[in-house]
């Protein structure tokens, strides 16, 4: 499987600082089960959050805060067990959206927004006042042009789409701010299923998408 | 002098907006130099106002605390130095030039009592496998008063800041057998823990994280050359690097880490675009990225 999106490298940083909210790093890491090179950048970011940390000035810890540490590992002196890692994802979704996808996607309640257009909510991830969904748009169709408030991650989970940019596949990831526009079209004879994240509502260009957009709620 | 050795200026520079008007009119506004605004790049931070004269640089002219004051032990990290040019600061960048050219000075990194990497790497294995108490003291004497500086200026408050520190230390212990010296350094790994702790108690948020097995990696064609690249990951090669990066791409790197900030509020605090801090942290990156990928 060969990835040809990935993220900005500054969206990657945000993710390895912990600064991302849930819906994006949620996204993000999704495509990191996939993706072998953007794992790697990530251990990047980390070794180099690592090294600011051993940079920053020390802060003096209270009095017998060892002594007291000492004793919390003593009451619980068996190491935690290595959490069972998870294998790599073959055909089946990455591993980090099982808890909110119970059954895969077949067991989705997929709402129809408009003909050829599916979502199904993504409900517990926080994402600031955007949302984490799932789009399937059915082959052929067009989401009509749009742009985005402040950013939005997409990635593709099965089939494809083309828009502006490129041609998207499995695995592969959309890193979008307010300064693109795009409208993609499913392009292969099965739906797109998409993982979408967005920190804010979408801006459509055409009067009878933004007509629409209350009704739909993207 | 305390400044001595502890001016990075060709750094800092590139960070400095000039402005050339005629010193005179520069000279009354010198003391309406607002501290508050570099104070938010470096916390830690004492400005200190010089007045330029020749020999270029005379004695500083007056210090200005950071708020909350110091307590005697931290470094000055910046120097405004007066007649020089003009100063954007970030928060007023449009409006408000100061008449002075600041100097960021970086806290000079005390190399005496970072742990090196080996070390800090016998320590980690020490508590793994004999559970060793004097290993695991090093480790909390290294890291716990670093962690505990990261929690604050993620916006824990002091007493907060010391419990997560110790928390962090706690959850050293118990999964250090998790530790794989081979992928992370020490420090990084460390840092891992205390932002996963950060994102759970501070940001509240659920936590997701990649955890693949090593089977996937391995099996996974093209990580095998990714694979070995992380391996390569010196921490003594990237400390030396991370000194050599510009002060303005330093300064973004160092919000989104330890403020916690997204682009956005990046970009608002330092009235710069969106797309510049987007940019800094790629350049930042890149060049980390490049000569840690140099190295043999």
């Amino acid at each position: 499987m060969r990835i040809y999106h990935h993220p900005d490298d500054s969206t990657v940083m945000a993710y390895g600082a912990g600064a991302l909210g849930e819906g994006f790093s949620l996204v993000l890491a999704a495509h990191m089960e996939y993706c072998p090179r953007c794992r790697t950048r990530l251990a990047e970011a980390e070794a180099l959050g690592g090294e600011l940390l051993s940079e920053l000035p020390p802060v003096e810890m209270s009095a017998g805060g060892f002594a007291n540490v000492w004793e919390r590992v003593q009451a619980t002196p068996a190491a935690e067990p290595s959490k069972p890692l998870r294998p790599l994802p073959d055909d089946g979704l990455p591993a980090v959206l099982a808890p909110y996808l119970h059954g895969g996607l077949d067991a989705c309640r997929w709402r129809s927004l408009v003909p050829g257009i599916r979502q199904h909510v993504l409900n517990g991830v926080e994402s600031s006042r955007g949302s984490v969904r799932l789009l399937s748009i059915a082959p052929g169709i067009t989401i009509p042009h749009h742009t985005h408030g402040r950013g939005e991650l997409t990635l593709v989970l099965k089939g494809s789409y083309v828009d502006e940019i490129g041609r998207f596949q499995r695995g592969d990831l959309a890193d979008m701010d307010a300064s693109v526009q795009h409208q993609p079209v499913a392009d292969t004879d099965e739906p797109c299923i998409c993982l979408i994240a967005t920190d804010q509502r979408l801006r459509f260009f055409g009067v009878f998408s933004r007509m629409l957009q209350p009704l739909i709620g993207i | 002098m305390f400044l001595d050795g502890h001016e990075r200026e060709s750094r800092a520079r590139d960070s400095i907006d000039y402005e050339q008007r005629p010193i005179r009119s520069r000279l009354p506004r010198i003391s309406r130099c607002q501290w508050f605004d570099l104070a938010h790049r470096q916390r830690d931070a004492t400005a200190v106002l010089e007045r330029r004269t020749k020999p270029r640089f005379q004695e500083p002219v007056a210090r200005v605390p950071p708020p909350g004051g110091m307590d005697g032990k931290a470094e000055p990290t910046a120097v405004i130095r007066h007649g020089v040019g003009c100063v954007v600061t970030n928060r007023h960048a449009r409006g408000h030039r100061y008449n002075a050219a600041v100097t960021i000075i970086t806290p000079i990194p005390d190399t005496g009592t970072k742990p090196s990497n080996q070390e800090a790497v016998d320590w980690l294995r020490a508590v793994a496998t004999k559970r060793d108490r004097g290993a695991f003291e090093h480790l909390y004497r290294q890291f716990a008063p670093r962690i505990k500086s990261y929690m604050t200026r993620q916006g824990a408050d002091p007493a907060g800041a010391d419990d997560l520190a110790q928390e962090t230390l706690v959850q050293v212990w118990r999964k250090a057998a998790q530790y794989d010296p081979a992928k992370a350094a020490p420090a990084a790994w460390i840092f891992c823990v205390a932002r996963n702790l950060q994102i759970d108690r501070l940001r509240r948020q659920k936590l997701h994280e990649v955890e693949l097995t090593a089977e996937a990696d391995r099996t996974d064609e093209g990580a095998a050359g990714h694979q070995r690249s992380v391996e390569r990951l010196d921490a003594d090669k990237l400390r030396e690097l991370v000194e050599t990066l510009p002060a303005d791409q330093m300064d973004v790197v160092r919000l989104a880490f330890f403020e916690g900030l997204t682009h956005s509020e990046i970009g608002q605090r330092l009235s710069v675009p969106l797309g510049t801090v987007k940019s800094r942290l790629r350049l930042a990156f890149g060049k980390l990225r490049t000569a840690m990928g140099e190295q043999t």
